[in-house]
């Protein structure tokens, strides 16, 4: 549909200046919209919810559904499903954004209009925590409580999850509270303590949250454990612990709750950055300590903690003062900055022993061996390898003689493959080459692989050769260079903790040699890996270089050069 | 700056200029001058303190009602103290998890509490197998009130053309033939039709081709492939029977406490008669057959099946790997030592898709037409148009002439190139 496309260009873009084009295009073309009824619902109920997702006014939203139907209103049409479920969030959205208070009127009045929708997923069941939880994402605390009123001068009763999800948003307001709002929420607690006796996820999030605003952690930290126990607790939880415990002075605990968050989601919030460096301004070591522990989980900070974080230090005492500014690194790792280099990439080798010992178990042998190769293969595989080793480089035989395309003539195949492997036995050293078994029939190249002295090892034409080259490349130590132009993403799937991830897309983007073109005559042009590490990093004069995320910026796969990077090098 | 302290700053600032402008009114005798009042904004101090209604602020009444979800603990944990505290979570969830607005469904089985407990440690999966039952919920109501609506309108309907159906038996009518008049035939019953099918099969029992199933992948499929993996076996039956010259199929390695077997006794209520002709084992295949004869058909390998042969028997795997997927089928196949092959897809059809598996009725459909002579053109027509962009060849002939035959020059070349290989492999 040609409105999805500009659905999708235009809302992301330029929201408000855009409207107009939008509207004035589906205006043009209601005609044709008006005939098909279930269109009409897709298209609402597509223009809806994509622009709730980006928390656009909901005037234009009216507007453009005015504008798909033809018609005033979506009232005559019977929305079902996905439309009506967005026309019910539309309208607990247009209520919320734009009021501070609320009689019981209009309360009413907004809960018959919701509820009218049959086919909609806000039922009367649902209908409190939905309210409650619109007011937690506009941060309206004042209205929660009025809706709680409202509820009680009905005459409905709290069922668990209003509970919960109101001491989440005492939390998510908890600077505005007042006592009332603290002997309710004690209320609360007490209640959720005896109701419940297991928690899980959701529920207990607000529970520790209800128990932090009242400042009695040690509560928390029990029913913390208990979750653990049982089910996996959210992220959040754990970091609002670990900000609680820091206001309080406990660091090392802080830490540690804040490193079981990283583990679950590898993301550290704002929050607890600006706390810290708030409480620490004027104390180099702490700031320096915050600044490891991020290093060392490998973590990328937003530009406002930084903004913070470059006050904080240029705001020091002469001798253990800081000053920098942000600032680019080009390819080969220079700061534009202090003009000095970054530091290399240093793999210990303990890790790196555990890395290889996963690819072995978990990726080549797996579950069943069977899977990947068999197990005489393997025993061969094997064999060679320890004979020979250690090797400088390993080439990826199929990659590099592919990279004309699969319809070429063979002669082209193996022409590729032996122009690259000399060009690394001249400039490298030992390489080694893994193929598979129909590569044979490439005409002169075995014959040509042992004129050169070349070892190699061909795989069956079955199985996969990603795993084969990893663990040849790590089995001949940290410094051997691997050539393929694949990215591992699959292989990646099978490393499930974040700190072998970590590792693995280290060691990758370290060793790992593109070829761009390889000239007739034989000449190869490659590409080398980046020789430099892309984290928060401390320098020669005890300085920082972090790298940093623009605010809401989306993180992709990150495989090339890190350019931002704030740099705070600099003694004066 | 944090959000809420600068909203909080803001309230602040503008009550003390409501106290300042208290001081300024000037009072005139005849004065159509207004008080100078500040606009009313929405952000005022807390009502609260102020509103006589909220008396009483502290009390509110809690749901003191039971989970609403009914468990069988006995049946399902069976004592076992673990399971049981598992299930009160999975109730506990969703219970909140209705509460929240959550896609989760009002009734569930006791079946569905079994497999909601495998999926303790998997956040994503258990969310969304309650989405699923969830929406079949969601649509059966639908189509209740659909189905409602329409009744009304049929009966209607009804009501009219049975004003304006013509009498049938007078004399000087013309003979109407069709349904509910003359014909000249006997009613064939499907009982009768039933009877000669399965006649049909049980001839290919005797005399006939044969073909296995491997039931042994049960253990590596979800709940949701199982159910995917019985309703094919259900279509394959039948496209089977359908057919002028069956095949015989026996299903080997079958699990008698498995989950695939209590589903067909459901479908297939007459399994167990002596006249059906259902044939399964729990033995294995290499028990029935020797291992010369057998060949089995996986998509991971790479030599092609071009013709049938009859004096082959063909093992598909009964295995549905939409989940994961794993080259399962041809990891047994190597560890059994038996011969492979493959459907020779790519030569003709253009694929689509990325996976080149085919469903197991599809599978049977394609080996019924190439043992009864059909060529593989034809033969391809059951794998359904989503799977492919385009059919390579509209004919035969056409296919046959672009063919690269196997020659024997060709199998001594491979035979020679692999020796060669070793040889060098050992002196290195």
């Amino acid at each position: 549909m040609i409105l999805r496309k500009h659905l999708k260009v235009y809302s992301v873009q330029y929201l408000r200046n855009q409207f107009t084009f939008i509207s004035y295009f589906i205006r043009n073309h209601s005609l044709s919209f008006r005939h098909a009824s279930h269109k009409t619902n897709k298209i609402a109920g597509l223009v809806n919810s994509h622009l709730l997702k980006r928390n656009v006014n909901s005037a234009i939203i009216g507007n453009l559904n005015s504008c798909v139907t033809g018609k005033e209103g979506i009232k005559q049409l019977m929305m079902r499903g996905k439309a009506a479920t967005t026309h019910q969030e539309v309208l607990l959205y247009d209520f919320i954004s734009t009021r501070e208070d609320a009689t019981i009127e209009e309360w009413n009045a907004l809960i018959n209009e919701i509820l009218a929708q049959n086919f909609g997923l806000i039922n009367k069941l649902n209908i409190d925590t939905k309210v409650i939880e619109a007011c937690i994402n506009q941060k309206k605390l004042y209205l929660g409580r009025n809706y709680l009123f409202y509820m009680k001068q009905i005459g409905k009763k709290l069922n668990a999850a209003t509970v919960s999800y109101f001491l989440k948003l005492c939390y998510e307001c908890r600077l505005s509270l007042l006592d009332q709002d603290k002997t309710r929420i004690t209320q609360f607690v007490k209640h959720l303590l005896e109701k419940l006796v297991i928690f899980d996820a959701n529920s207990g999030d607000g529970l520790i949250k209800g128990l932090i605003i009242l400042n009695n952690i040690q509560k928390a930290l029990e029913i913390l454990k208990t979750m653990e126990k049982s089910c996996q607790p959210y992220p959040v939880t754990y970091s609002v612990i670990a900000l609680a415990l820091l206001q309080r002075g406990e660091l090392k605990q802080a830490l540690e709750y804040m490193s079981s968050a990283i583990e679950i989601k590898n993301n550290v919030p704002d929050e607890f950055c600006e706390t810290w460096i708030s409480i620490y301004k004027k104390d180099r070591q702490k700031l320096d300590e915050l600044l490891l522990f991020l290093h060392k989980n490998n973590i990328k900070l937003s530009k406002l903690v930084c903004e913070h974080l470059l006050y904080a230090y240029s705001n020091l005492p002469t001798n253990v003062k800081l000053v920098g500014n942000f600032g680019v690194i080009n390819n080969e790792g220079k700061c534009d900055v202090c003009k000095e280099y970054l530091n290399r990439v240093d793999l210990n080798e303990i890790e790196f022993d555990a890395l290889q010992d996963t690819f072995l178990k978990r990726v080549l042998v797996g579950r069943d061996i069977f899977n990947n190769t068999n197990p005489r293969e393997f025993e061969n595989f094997v064999n060679t390898v320890e004979k020979h080793a250690p090797f400088t480089v390993v080439i990826d035989g199929l990659n590099v003689g592919y990279m004309a395309g699969t319809e070429a003539s063979k002669d082209v195949f193996s022409n590729l493959v032996v122009s690259t492997v000399k060009y690394f036995q001249q400039h490298m050293g030992k390489p080694f080459l893994i193929g598979r078994k129909h590569m044979i029939a490439w005409p002169h190249l075995l014959t040509s692989l042992q004129q050169m002295n070349v070892k190699y090892f061909f795989i069956d034409d079955i199985s996969e050769d990603d795993p084969f080259i990893i663990y040849s490349a790590m089995y001949s130590g940290i410094d051997t260079f691997f050539v393929t132009r694949d990215l591992f993403r699959g292989e990646r799937y099978h490393l499930q903790s974040n700190k072998e991830l970590v590792l693995f897309k280290r060691w990758q983007q370290s060793h790992q040699i593109f070829i761009t073109y390889i000239a007739p005559s034989g000449r190869v042009y490659t590409k080398t890996p980046i020789t430099f590490q892309m984290d928060i990093q401390q320098t020669k004069n005890n300085g920082w270089h972090i790298p940093y995320k623009e605010n809401n910026e989306v993180s992709k796969d990150d495989y090339g050069i890190h350019r931002k990077w704030l740099c705070l090098n600099k003694l004066q | 700056m944090n959000s809420i302290t600068s909203c909080q700053l803001f309230r602040w600032s503008f009550i003390t200029f409501r106290k300042i402008t208290k001081f300024r009114y000037i009072p005139t005798k005849k004065s159509n001058f207004k008080l100078f009042t500040c606009q009313r904004f929405y952000c005022s101090i807390s009502k609260e303190e102020i509103s006589p209604n909220n008396v009483n602020n502290d009390e509110f009444e809690f749901d003191d009602e039971q989970p609403y979800y009914n468990v069988n603990f006995e049946t399902i944990a069976q004592g076992d103290e673990e399971k049981i505290k598992k299930l009160k979570l999975i109730q506990l969830e969703i219970d909140m998890m209705s509460q929240q607005g959550e896609k989760v469904p009002t009734k569930i089985t006791t079946e569905q509490w079994n497999e909601l407990l495998l999926f303790s440690d998997f956040r994503t999966q258990k969310i969304r197998f309650l989405k699923y039952l969830w929406l079949r919920e969601v649509k059966k109501d639908h189509f209740k009130q659909k189905r409602a609506e329409l009744n009304t309108q049929f009966l209607k309907k009804k009501a009219q053309k049975k004003l304006e159906e013509p009498t049938v038996f007078t004399t000087s009518s013309p003979m109407m033939y069709g349904l509910k008049f003359m014909t000249l035939f006997h009613r064939i019953y499907d009982t009768q039709i039933n009877k000669l099918y399965n006649y049909k099969l049980l001839q290919a029992l005797w005399f006939g081709p044969h073909i296995l199933v491997d039931c042994e992948y049960e253990e590596f499929m979800t709940l949701r492939d199982k159910s995917h993996c019985v309703k094919q076996i259900l279509l394959m039956w039948s496209e089977n029977r359908d057919n002028f010259n069956p095949f015989d199929i026996i299903f080997c390695n079958m699990n008698p406490d498995g989950f695939i077997l209590r589903k067909l006794k459901g479908l297939f209520p007459t399994l167990n008669d002596p006249d059906f002709p259902f044939n399964m084992t729990s033995k294995n295949y290499l028990d029935l057959y020797p291992r010369d004869k057998l060949v089995y058909l996986t998509p991971h390998c790479k030599e092609i099946l071009t013709e049938y042969n009859s004096n082959d028997i063909y093992i598909i795997g009964a295995l549905v790997d939409k989940s994961k997927c794993e080259p399962l089928s041809l990891a047994k196949a190597k560890r059994d030592k038996l011969r492979m092959a493959k459907f020779p897809i790519d030569k003709y059809l253009h694929w689509g898709q990325g996976h080149k598996s085919l469903a197991l009725n599809q599978c049977i459909s394609i080996m019924n037409d190439v043992k009864n002579g059909y060529n593989w053109t034809h033969a391809f027509k059951h794998v359904p148009e989503r799977k492919i962009v385009n059919v390579k060849y509209t004919n035969e002939y056409e296919a046959e002439k672009k063919e690269n035959h196997l020659s024997a020059k060709g199998i001594r070349e491979q035979h020679r190139r692999n020796l060669v290989y070793d040889l060098l492999m050992k002196e290195q």
